[in-house]
């Protein structure tokens, strides 16, 4: 176990469960993108491995999206590397792009499968199309198709149907089988089961967890749900408008984390669990002495390239320290030590994190100036 | 294609389409149908009345008119087909190229079209001839020109359309050659367009051909044409009027049928979009539901700024919605989707409604609200609204007395207007999708106002003031700027919020909420959520929340109906049904759900699929999917029976044989005694879960 202390270090393996010895399948090095005048992502750094399922989580508008975009080569990159298996995804144009894309490593799979599956086309035809303009053969073709539907679970009598005539979870499948059909090293699927109902969410989530393993994928769901995101993803990133406030083993993140975003998203999940009502009050009023940055309501998605910490004025625990941008920094304590830390009273400037070196999870990230010290003023 | 086969179950299209083929049999074969040489002149027969061997008479000429008519009609129909064909040509590749021209060519393409379109046929076509010399094609190929814009335009804006489309974008991600996405993916979906647009065309281009002829250009004499015939014999209408009448009509009916066809074939399309671009499970039923989402106010409406808490609870037989043996059909009547639903919410309640989709809580929910769509009906049963929650805490004593009647209305076999009153005073809903409820180009404090102005004689500054108030009212942070502000300048939860106070600005009894926090980000769900359960402690009102996710159903309700293809299986207090299910469904719905469940474990997954609707036996609809059933549960109809020992006072209610005998697993964990207190928040054994996630 090696403890990273350069801030901006790429991140190690991070479960634990694996060396770090793998390079990533994907890694991204200091991404921004802008819109226009419009900076939607500031400096994100982030890997993932082969056979192993990233989550990314944030809200509408944090840049989850736009992120998995740029990967494939639809967003308008500003800064910043992309590789994937070494390659430079980022750098690719033209012709080159063109062979890439047929290649079909990179798969990025469409939040809403009726959107992004033709109407017309059957299932056979959608699901072989990415073969078809790679120019396999027919005959190779139809064997593959038919072991892509096999391996997502989907009764081959459907394909002769077309989108319109399948069900929710059929069509998510469908939209699977055809990102998985040109056997790719990475995919990127956005909002995977939102629009589907519980059992059918699973089925897929199921699904996503076997590929991964049996095709050895690296795969990237984004959510903005975690408690779909929990039982399957073994890391987790937490972007807030444009920036990764915090990431690491996916556990630690969903039961302990370290910066108050990730706490609020967690705490707003519906849940039986009474806890966690006082800690969303809790965590959901700003703090009367933060730095006025920003919109109301999340509404301003302009945050990339502020100055400050994005979160402040949203933030229970913030005060003057905020209006200077935390770094990712690696997570200061082992899991569950927390109530220990002292927390700065309000008003005075906070001092930067401590860096604990020993026994620190390996990985966990969080660029908060108060963490992990906010978490003791969290309702026991 | 579907929009064909659409096309031809309209009886108007089958009449079109058949007088269409009767033309082009007569375009095919008319001269050899004629019964006379249709050059052939009669002088001692000259402009003979209908009669001895002339079946519509002679013209000045003394040539027979059905002949020249019949043989006329293969040139006219042609000539205009040709026109028509050009035009395709022109229009149609162009059109679809367009879209890649870069701003450069688009501007120079669009500029040109708008030239074109700015000159007269007829005008044209002259100018035309002189330029080429007379003829039928020179004439035909001016119009054809002249035509082409019509086609580039539509094709255009389709192409414009479907190069935005996400499979375009997916197509473009495998790394397609746009030559392979207009193959594969956008010339389908132009064909319907330019289908449309040759009718139209067609229609224009007869005419137009007929106004050449009738002015000499194109067809010389003595060739007959439609509108040659139109034009030698019109000086003769008093004297024979049976040949200028016949072309005429035959004009006309052409005409009449290619713009039929066109229309129809443009509304099949229009079905045949909307089909493919409602999600499952919520077809249609969005126009109708802007009246729904827009409720006009009552006089008597409280302000709810000054609304004093805890306000009335009426007693609480008197129920705010009673729903009783409600059947709802789809497909037009032939499918039973919903059997045999009874529930009832009382006023202050929270009353939940959980299943899968295509589980029937949708459907209940849109026939309370009056919002089926085509197609679907209730066909038995009766919903009652409650009698209106009497105005005992209005914080505006001298408000006027409520308008419409208050007593218990029955919703079933409403007209549309009634309708219309039901939804603004009595009944507000809210729906997944805030933002295609509301005007884009109005402020959101008009469309919240001007009701309020309409029904109460509000005075503009009046009606700024309840509005801004309901804003305040329901949560938003700075109302007087939302008012002002129009939906695109609003987020998600804040248009969700908007549309929450458009729906209680008439203080209705009853609020429905179908998928309201769907879409929205988790902590903004989390706040709606909050402010739902508060209007419905301030204002007692009664909730109706649909949401396929059980966790927000337990987190905001008193009690839970649990669907299952169609049918009500479970219904019971919140806390006891996700302690103790008593249907095998419940159980594993409580399974796959995920209830704030954080730890890692492979996600639970419900086997097999629910019946389609109108195919399920008659016993137990769950029984081919569960893991308790037995023989006795697929014989017989299985009654929604109450079940004992919750005290049998008939509200917690179960559709299973094996009820009292299968111990089932709850949210808790399997054995867990009831939870005490009843209420979700004193869970009892928290054991299955791992620690607290925050």
């Amino acid at each position: 176990m090696s403890t990273t202390t350069a801030p901006a270090a790429p991140l190690a393996r991070t479960d634990g469960s694996e060396p770090a010895a793998r390079p990533a399948t994907l890694r991204i090095e200091g991404l921004s993108v802008a819109f226009g005048r419009t900076p939607v992502l500031g400096g994100v750094d982030l890997e993932a491995h082969s056979g192993e399922i990233l989550g990314l989580i944030g809200e509408t508008g944090s840049g989850k999206t736009t992120l998995a975009r740029a990967v494939a080569g639809l967003a308008p990159v500003t800064a910043g590397r992309i590789t994937v298996d070494g390659t430079d995804h980022g750098a690719l144009r033209g012709r080159a792009l063109r062979a890439a894309r047929r290649a079909g490593t990179v798969q990025y799979m469409f939040q809403d499968p009726l959107r992004s599956l033709d109407p017309d086309l059957t299932v056979a035809r959608l699901v072989g199309e990415p073969l078809a303009v790679a120019g396999v053969p027919r005959a190779e073709r139809e064997e593959r198709v038919r072991e892509a539907l096999d391996r997502v679970g989907l009764d081959p009598a459907l394909t002769t149907r077309t989108p319109a005539r399948l069900s929710g979870g059929q069509r998510q499948r469908v939209a699977l089988a055809r990102a998985v059909v040109g056997r790719p090293r990475l995919l990127l699927a956005d909002e995977p089961v939102s629009a589907l109902d519980a059992s059918n969410r699973n089925h897929v989530l199921r699904l996503l967890d076997r590929l991964r393993r049996e095709l050895d994928l690296a795969v990237v769901v984004i959510s903005h749900d975690l408690d779909s995101l929990s039982g399957i993803a073994d890391r987790i990133a937490v972007l807030y408008r444009g920036r990764i406030v915090e990431q690491g083993p996916a556990r630690t993140v969903l039961e302990h984390p370290l910066h108050p975003y990730s706490a609020l998203l967690g705490a707003a999940a519906p849940s039986l669990d009474p806890a966690r009502r006082a800690a969303l009050e809790l965590l959901r009023t700003p703090a009367p002495g933060a730095p006025s940055i920003g919109g109301q309501d999340g509404s301003d998605p302009g945050g990339a390239d502020r100055s400050a910490c994005a979160f402040a004025h949203r933030c229970p625990f913030a005060d003057q320290a905020c209006a200077v941008r935390p770094d990712p920094l690696p997570a200061t304590t082992p899991a569950g030590a927390t109530a220990c830390a002292a927390s700065p009273p309000p008003g005075t400037p906070a001092p930067l994190p401590v860096v604990l070196p020993v026994g620190a999870p390996t990985g966990h990230t969080v660029a908060c100036h108060h963490s992990p010290g906010w978490r003791a003023r969290l309702p026991r | 294609m579907n929009a064909l086969r659409t096309t031809l179950r309209v009886p108007l299209a089958r009449v079109a389409l058949a007088a269409l083929g009767v033309v082009l049999l007569l375009a095919l074969f008319g001269d050899r149908l004629a019964p006379m040489d249709p050059l052939a002149q009669d002088p001692s027969a000259i402009l003979h009345n209908p009669g001895g061997g002339h079946l519509l008479g002679t013209d000045y000429l003394g040539r027979d008119v059905l002949s020249r008519l019949l043989a006329g009609t293969g040139l006219s129909v042609l000539a205009a087909a040709e026109a028509v064909a050009v035009a395709a040509l022109l229009g149609v590749v162009p059109g679809l190229l367009s879209v890649r021209f870069g701003s450069t060519g688009s501007w120079l393409a669009l500029r040109s079209v708008d030239a074109l379109m700015t000159l007269p046929f007829t005008l044209f076509a002259i100018a035309a001839v002189g330029l080429l010399g007379n003829g039928l094609h020179q004439a035909m190929i001016a119009l054809g020109v002249l035509l082409s814009p019509l086609f580039f335009r539509v094709v255009r804006a389709a192409a414009l359309g479907l190069d935005r489309a996400q499979y375009v974008e997916a197509a473009e991600l495998m790394g397609a050659s746009r030559a392979w996405i207009l193959r594969v993916h956008t010339w389908r979906k132009v064909l319907p367009t330019v289908a449309v647009t040759t009718a139209h065309a067609l229609a224009t281009s007869l005419l137009t051909v007929s106004s050449l002829t009738f002015l000499g250009i194109g067809v010389q004499p003595p060739a007959p044409t439609w509108g040659g015939m139109l034009a030698s014999d019109l000086g003769f209408l008093a004297q024979q009027p049976w040949a200028p009448a016949v072309p005429t009509f035959l004009i006309m009916v052409t005409i009449g049928a290619l713009n039929l066809l066109a229309d129809v074939l443009a509304d099949a399309d229009r079905t045949d979009t909307a089909a493919l671009g409602a999600p499952a499970g919520e077809p249609a039923g969005k126009t109708s539901g802007k009246k729904g989402a827009l409720p006009t106010t009552t006089a008597g409406a409280r302000t709810a700024g000054t609304e004093p808490s805890g306000g009335p609870h009426p007693p609480a037989d008197d129920a705010a919605l009673r729903v009783e043996g409600l059947h709802v059909t789809v497909g037009g009547g032939r499918t039973e989707a919903v059997r045999d639903v009874s529930f009832t919410v009382r006023p202050g309640e929270a009353l939940g409604l959980v299943g899968e989709s295509g589980s029937g809580k949708t459907l209940t929910c849109r026939s309370v609200l009056g919002l089926l769509a085509p197609g679907v009906a209730v066909s038995a049963g009766r919903i009652t609204l409650g009698a209106a929650a009497p105005d005992a805490a209005s914080g505006s004593p001298g408000a006027a007395e409520p308008a419409g009647p208050t007593g218990p209305a029955e919703l079933t076999g409403l007209t549309d207007r009634a309708w219309q009153q039901v939804r603004g005073d009595r009944l507000g809903a809210v729906f997944q999708d805030p933002g295609s409820y509301l005007n884009p180009s109005l402020t959101v404090g008009r469309q919240l106002g001007e009701p309020l102005r309409l029904r109460l004689g509000l005075s503009r500054d009046e009606a700024r003031r309840r509005a801004v108030e309901l804003f305040e009212a329901v949560g938003l942070r700075d109302p007087q700027t939302v008012h002002d502000s129009y939906p695109h300048e609003l987020s998600g939860g804040m248009l969700q919020r908007v549309l929450i106070a458009v729906a209680v600005s008439g203080d209705p009894g009853l609020l429905v909420a179908d998928e309201a926090t769907t879409a929205l980000d988790t902590v903004v769900q989390a706040e709606v959520l909050d402010l739902l359960d508060g209007l419905r402690k301030r204002r007692g009102l009664a909730l109706l929340l649909v949401s396929h996710d059980l966790a927000v159903v337990a987190d905001v309700c008193d009690r839970i109906l649990v669907f299952y293809a169609g049918e009500i299986v479970e219904e019971g207090p919140t806390a006891e049904v996700i302690a103790r299910p008593a249907h095998p469904y419940t159980e594993a719905l409580l399974q796959v759900a995920s209830l704030g469940r954080r730890h890692r474990r492979e996600p639970a997954v419900i086997p097999g699929r629910p019946p389609e609707p109108g195919t399920a036996g008659p016993g137990c609809r769950f029984a081919d999917r569960c893991a308790y059933a037995t023989p006795d549960c697929t014989g017989s109809g299985i009654s929604l029976t109450p079940v004992g020992g919750s005290g049998g006072d008939g509200t917690r209610r179960v559709r299973c044989v094996r009820a009292e005998d299968l111990a089932l697993t709850g949210a808790w964990g399997a054995g867990t005694p009831e939870a005490p207190g009843t209420t979700v928040t004193t869970p009892t054994a928290p054991h299955h879960r791992t620690e607290a996630p925050v």
